[in-house]
């Protein structure tokens, strides 16, 4: 489970926070996504030294 | 004490006629009228040093030497003292007021050789003092002084407010603390996808935070967000770049957070961003940062306007997908 962290300076507490459901659901989704566009980049930039090589 | 009454009238014998027997004054009786004569006399206070018995009862006394009072007395009406009564030869023991509400009352003032300040004081005994002089209590041992629990007065060790004080070359042993100081958060080892510092105090005029080491496990920039009740996440202004041999990475534009430009999941970057409120709710930020091993300069600058008080800061990826997985943050905040 993913999670942030929380830190009160009036009090010193630090917080970790676990992600709820909804929260999970959105950053996956995030993930998924960045992923599928890292790889879409990856795949336009070799196609192009392809091309530069042919 | 016998007054002297007379037992013959020696007036009547005039008027009676020769040969009354009565006309005859006796010897006894002339005997009788000086006995009680004799009687009365002894009986009576003498002028000079006289010793009285029992209550002596005087409407008015005038002494015109020496008043002379030897045994325990009781005065019990006004005594009314007309010129300066001095007491002297008190060796035995003190004057002693036994009801305090009826201790010395007077019109003008005790002088402070007396044991008083020299002034009029009131009845909450506010002591006036009248001319530059010191006040000096000289003490020979540990003492302690109770004052009221508030007020204007401050103790030495009790935990008062000042207001208005000027400090002079103020010599400071302990950690200060409050509006104004410059005030240290909690180191936090960064984890997860964002660390968030809430409750930055309203007064906080410059915030430095510090990045010792912080990694993240992807490739996406950081954004460091700041806030009034929530975190801001639209209308910064500003830039940030990386500085590296190569590949460079030229300057981008960042709306949505401070940006702190990384492109390697293997680096750790050090150094500070500095946040400072220039007015307002107007804040300005740079931040100057390095990495160790790969010889990138991270730097940047930009500006957001917050809707409030800024309270909080969060430090993050870009769309929270990266987590952090290395390193400490803290911040510095005054």
């Amino acid at each position: 489970m993913t999670h942030r962290i929380e830190v009160n300076i009036e009090t010193g507490v630090i917080t970790k926070v676990e992600y709820t459901a909804e929260e999970q659901a959105v950053h996956d989704a995030a993930v998924v996504a960045q992923q599928a566009a890292e790889a879409q980049a990856a795949a336009a930039t070799q196609q192009q030294e392809q091309q530069q090589t042919a | 004490m016998t007054n002297y009454t007379k037992s013959t009238n020696f007036a009547t014998k005039d008027a009676l006629a020769s040969g009354n027997a009565l006309k005859i004054v006796k010897g006894t009786e002339i005997d009788t009228e000086f006995n009680n004569i004799a009687t009365a006399v002894a009986t009576k206070a003498d002028l000079a040093s006289p010793t009285f018995t029992g209550t002596v009862t005087i409407p008015t006394l005038a002494v015109s030497s020496t008043l002379a009072v030897t045994g325990a007395s009781t005065l019990t009406g006004v005594v009314t003292l007309t010129s300066q009564p001095i007491l002297s030869s008190l060796t035995a023991s003190k004057i002693v007021f036994t009801d305090s509400s009826k201790g010395l009352v007077s019109a003008g003032t005790l002088g402070a050789d007396q044991g008083g300040t020299g002034v009029a004081n009131n009845a909450a005994m506010t002591v006036t003092g009248s001319g530059n002089y010191a006040y000096t209590r000289t003490l020979t041992a540990a003492t302690n002084v109770t004052f009221p629990t508030t007020g204007t007065l401050s103790t030495l060790a009790g935990s008062e407010t000042l207001t208005n004080k000027t400090l002079t070359s103020p010599v400071i042993a302990g950690t200060p603390t409050g509006v104004g100081v410059l005030t240290s958060g909690t180191a936090v080892t960064a984890s997860g996808t964002a660390v968030l510092f809430s409750s930055i105090p309203s007064w906080v005029k410059r915030i430095t935070i510090m990045f010792n080491g912080l990694s993240s496990n992807g490739s996406l920039v950081w954004l460091v967000q700041v806030g009034s009740g929530s975190v801001t996440t639209s209308g910064y202004l500003g830039c940030a770049q990386q500085l590296n041999p190569a590949p460079a990475i030229g300057a981008a534009q960042f709306s949505t957070g401070f940006g702190v430009q990384t492109n390697d999941a293997s680096i750790a970057v050090y150094g500070h961003m500095v946040l400072t409120n220039i007015s307002g709710n107007v804040w300005v930020e740079s931040h100057v940062m390095s990495n160790t091993g790969f010889n990138y300069t991270n730097l940047g600058g930009g500006n957001v306007t917050l809707s409030g008080v800024l309270d909080r800061i969060n430090i993050t990826t870009l769309n929270q997908i990266d987590s952090f997985d290395a390193g400490t943050i803290n911040i510095l905040y005054e």
